[in-house]
């Protein structure tokens, strides 16, 4: 899929959950400078992970849903 | 908030807190951040802080930049963070499959777009690591020399201040030529519209073609009167520190050791930064002195 259409994913890493609660979405979605260009962001709460190897395994699973779509799509 | 588990996708981007309490010790965003790279090299990583200068540049490393939470927070870094995702998958992708040494210059002359009169000058500015084929770890460091030399240094880009500096004009002045400077705006990759450059190269041969003048003209005199003269003299550049002097400014350097305001200057009125190393291709790093 070309950059230019396709939704960018991004995460954001965190401790706060009130900082991960308050954070301004909007902002991330529609930059006034990219109007053309849009953005899901992802907050994910690192005290709900019990160690590094748990955040991994969060980012594996994902790479794993996007091959299995990638494969359905050909 | 959007629920992790739910995703079916790799992210692209992640932006990761440096100072974190977790699981019963105080853990650094960027140890978590070199696992991920590790792990996942495709993506691309950004730290942020509350406290900028409390983070050392080793653990800086470990992201292509650094942001204050708040810079993201009021959304003015966004385009930033837009710039660096579509760059680093751009990188990843084509560096991905195993190109040939001899090929890797021209690649990287065509993901920045550069002039083909700076071509010479860009290619021999790239250190020696980043010209033999790349490993896993690569596309981040040369993300890092990318965002934070090329685009962030003086050399063949200049920002808008140094623009306006080149150009005689305060930074206020600048829109008032911007549209003529538009074929000269770099538009390669990581570029954001939250801090536009230009190719310096470009700029000084479309100034001298707008007003035909002679090479030995300067470059601050053909600005102000691209802007239309002595009408707009309050947006004419004054040299800091010299409130009565008629000199044109030529340099933009540090306001002092903190490193955190630029100003408009005289070359004469500044010192190398001491900790900035000249490289090829960049100018040296400056700070203003007169008392």
């Amino acid at each position: 899929m070309s950059t230019k259409t396709r939704k960018l994913q991004i995460w954001w890493m965190d401790d706060e959950p009130d900082r991960l609660k308050n954070f301004p979405k909007d902002a991330i979605q529609k930059p006034s400078h990219a109007p053309k260009r849009q953005a899901e962001l992802t907050m994910v709460d690192l005290k709900a992970h019990n160690s590094i190897g748990a955040v991994l395994k969060l980012l594996d699973e994902a790479k794993k849903k996007e091959a299995v779509a990638r494969s359905r799509s050909y | 908030m959007t629920k992790p588990k739910k995703k079916k996708r790799l992210p692209d981007l992640v932006v990761i807190d440096q100072m974190l309490q977790l699981w019963g010790d105080v853990q650094r965003g960027s140890s978590l951040a070199a696992v991920i790279h590790d792990n996942h090299p495709e993506i691309a990583l950004v730290g942020m802080t509350g406290d900028d200068a409390a983070v050392e540049e080793l653990q800086k490393s470990k992201f292509i930049d650094f942001y204050q939470r708040n810079e993201i927070a009021t959304g003015d870094c966004i385009p930033d963070l837009y710039a660096i995702a579509d760059g680093y998958e751009t990188l990843t992708h084509f560096f991905g499959s195993g190109k040939a040494a001899s090929a890797i210059p021209s690649g990287i002359c065509q993901f920045v777009k550069c002039p083909k009169s700076d071509e010479d000058t860009f290619v021999a500015s790239i250190p020696g690591t980043f010209k033999s084929p790349w490993d896993t770890g690569t596309s981040h460091t040369f993300a890092r020399w990318i965002w934070n030399d090329l685009l962030h240094r003086p050399g063949l880009l200049y920002d808008a201040l140094e623009v306006a500096t080149l150009l005689g004009l305060k930074l206020q002045g600048l829109p008032l030529i911007e549209k003529h400077l538009e074929k000269c705006r770099y538009s390669g990759i990581f570029a954001s519209s939250h801090g536009p450059r230009w190719w310096v190269s470009l700029v000084r041969d479309e100034i001298r073609k707008l007003t035909k003048a002679n090479m030995s003209q300067p470059l601050w005199e053909l600005g102000r009167t691209l802007a239309g003269g002595d009408k707009h003299k309050a947006l004419f550049s004054k040299c800091h520190g010299r409130p009565n002097s008629s000199e044109a400014p030529t340099v933009v350097a540090f306001s002092d050791g903190t490193k955190r305001t630029r100003v408009q200057a005289a070359m004469a009125d500044t010192i190398p930064v001491e900790t900035d190393s000249s490289s090829s291709g960049f100018e040296q790093t400056r700070q203003y002195v007169r008392s």
